[in-house]
């Protein structure tokens, strides 16, 4: 028998608020009166804050890769040209920064928040499974960024994927495997473009909403670490049962609306941050991704992988795998059992001196090796740095510079093709130079026009080789040096 | 005892290989989708005459692999086939270049450096460049996939 229903028995009766209609609806029972009310400390920082900003620039990613998707091709043939596409209409370029600023952000936080959580010990019993979904929620994070990273396909794209997939070809027995696996094939490629955008645009975000759902639900059930230190013995079960006659008066505000406001202040502050850097430092686009490197790009690793860049350099030879493998994989292992390690029950700083100890050494060595990776990274402006530390310092006419010109330059500059009026057979023919005057300036490499054929950076004539590939910096610093030291005829 | 499966147990055992069934059948075809193809080193492509590759001096060249563009390094013997290296650093891969003036190839990435036989001669490389298999017919260099 079904009775029939009169319209105003669906509608919200008076005597209940529009979240007791919804509890009822949910069968929420109580709850969300624990949730909504439940009392927080008045004195709180801004590192209570970490976890939902992380949140947050998360939500910022989900809005501007939503955006960014529908105007996206995950193809070689159309990726690069539908990011110049979009970087082309400022408000699809907009969004396109606030999305890069995100990502940069929610490595920035998530690593602030475990290093919060780490400080006041709020992994520890019974919060052990709030610590491992976070750490594994900072292995999705990086896991979005360096699949993201070669979607725009761009030189530094195409370049800093190789490396870090082949990376994985260290791994022990499974290694060729696991490189295949990542790249779809031997190299990167289109199959590599195709299985990086789909694990960043949809196995990574349900991973991520998956293990999010039970961190927070275990904030739910357990309660925040300094919360509930600071409520009087034996509050929280009576509360949870609904009765709030005593909530405590004082240092305790209820967590909605007063914390909730805090949170939407900190929102907006994230969020004009992200704005403010979007607006004046735009995300980058290099050249499209070539293959065969004809311009001679040397990648460099992103901000959070120049500390294990320059750990690389430490183990020379076969002890590679070492640095590749085993120190990322023992790292990883340590951070995500760390609550099963550290047993020390204490969560007051004088009484874990051991632990804090071991946390700033591995900050110090992260933050070290960070900053001397920076500083020594190939880039555009280092890449002299290490062109030089690879060229010869000290080089000879006769056998070193009479064989890079004989190699690379005399198809088009020799006795029987002096294009441009310049030969460069003998060192007296070099030293007189061609229709635009000397091309060596002895001891000023700088005001030398070879020098500045070869950048492509002379306003008289073209980049050389013409046509050809870019010389290897070490061969320009190479000739660089030879006529810094006045050219000699050695 | 009674030994003939009582529905129960059918009930379970049903269960159990329904769903194994089911894990089998998504995980077997996503991995045929998903196993990284053999490396192609059957695939052989005329890279042009002999005479376009100087003896000692390596020349840059492109070598298609399936539908992928590789760059290669052919390097002409006095006598047999060519060497030809893969242009991919032995350490993480980075692209090398081949110096004139030093006489050697360099890695810009982390500072390997080879000769022009391949062996490592600096930097962290752990092993000497990948060659791909390479042959001369009919006075033309032809080269294949990746052969150690």
């Amino acid at each position: 028998m079904s009775r029939q229903q009169g319209p105003d028995e669906s509608r919200r009766p008076s005597h209940l608020s529009w979240p007791e209609w919804w509890a009822e609806r949910l069968g929420l029972g109580a709850s969300w009166r624990e949730a909504l009310y439940h009392p927080v400390p008045r004195r709180s920082s801004v590192f209570d804050l970490l976890g939902f900003m992380t949140a947050l620039a998360f939500l910022n990613q989900v809005v501007t890769g939503i955006i960014l998707m529908t105007f996206y091709s995950p193809s070689v043939a159309g990726a690069y040209q539908s990011i110049l596409a979009i970087d082309a209409v400022p408000a699809e370029h907009f969004v396109r920064d606030l999305h890069y600023w995100g990502a940069n952000a929610m490595v920035v936080l998530v690593g602030l928040h475990l290093l919060r959580v780490f400080y006041v010990g709020a992994y520890k019993r019974p919060r052990e499974f709030q610590w491992v979904s976070g750490a594994l929620l900072l292995a999705v994070t990086i896991g979005f960024a360096f699949t993201g990273y070669l979607l725009p396909w761009d030189q530094q794209a195409y370049w800093a994927t190789t490396v870090g997939t082949a990376m994985a070809s260290y791994f022990p027995g499974i290694g060729s495997f696991l490189q295949g696996l990542a790249r779809g094939g031997d190299t990167v490629s289109g199959a590599t473009l195709g299985r990086f955008f789909t694990v960043h645009v949809l196995v990574l975000p349900l991973l991520l909403l998956a293990l999010l759902g039970l961190h927070l639900l275990l904030v739910f059930v357990h309660g925040q670490s300094k919360v509930e230190e600071a409520l009087p013995e034996g509050y929280r079960a009576k509360h949870r049962t609904g009765d709030h006659s005593d909530f405590p008066a004082g240092d305790f505000q209820p967590f909605w609306p007063n914390t909730v406001a805090t949170m939407l202040g900190s929102a907006l502050v994230l969020v004009a941050v992200l704005v403010a850097l979007a607006a004046t430092h735009p995300a980058p686009l290099l050249q499209q991704a070539d293959p065969l490197n004809r311009a001679n790009y040397q990648p460099t690793p992103a901000w959070y992988f120049l500390w294990i860049y320059q750990l690389l350099k430490l183990f020379p030879g076969r002890l590679d795998i070492l640095g590749i493998v085993g120190l990322p994989l023992l790292s990883g292992f340590f951070l995500i059992a760390l609550p099963f390690i550290d047993r020390n029950p204490s969560t007051q700083r004088r009484k874990r001196p051991f632990a804090l100890a071991a946390g700033a050494a591995a900050m110090v060595f992260v933050l070290g090796f960070s900053y001397v990776g920076s500083s020594s990274a190939v880039g555009p402006t280092a890449a002299a740095t290490t062109a030089s530390s690879q060229a010869i310092a000290h080089p000879s006419f006769a056998h070193n510079v009479e064989p890079l010109l004989t190699a690379s330059c005399q198809q088009c500059h020799s006795a029987s093709s002096h294009s441009g009026g310049l030969v460069v057979v003998s060192y007296a023919d070099l030293m007189k130079g061609g229709g635009l005057g000397p091309v060596i300036r002895a001891g000023d490499p700088a005001d030398s026009l070879i020098i500045q054929a070869l950048n492509g950076t002379s306003q008289q004539v073209t980049q050389m080789p013409l046509g050809g590939q870019q010389l290897p910096q070490s061969d320009i610093q190479l000739l660089s040096n030879w006529i810094a030291e006045g050219a000699p005829d050695n | 005892m009674e030994s003939r499966p009582t529905r129960r147990r059918f009930m379970e055992w049903f269960l159990g290989l329904g769903t194994g069934l089911l894990a089998v059948f998504y995980g077997g075809a996503s991995a045929l989708a998903l196993w990284p193809p053999a490396p192609t080193s059957a695939k052989l492509q005329d890279m042009g005459p002999v005479s376009a590759f100087p003896t000692g001096k390596p020349t840059f060249a492109v070598y298609t692999a399936g539908g992928a563009q590789d760059g290669v390094f052919v390097v002409s013997q006095t006598s047999g086939p060519p060497t030809v290296f893969d242009f991919h650093c032995t350490h993480l891969q980075c692209a090398i270049q081949w110096s004139s003036g030093a006489s050697e190839f360099f890695c810009p990435c982390h500072g390997s450096t080879f000769n022009i036989d391949g062996a490592v001669t600096g930097g962290p490389a752990p092993r000497p460049l990948h060659r791909h298999f390479a042959e001369v017919r009919n006075g033309h260099v032809w080269v294949g996939g990746l052969s150690s």
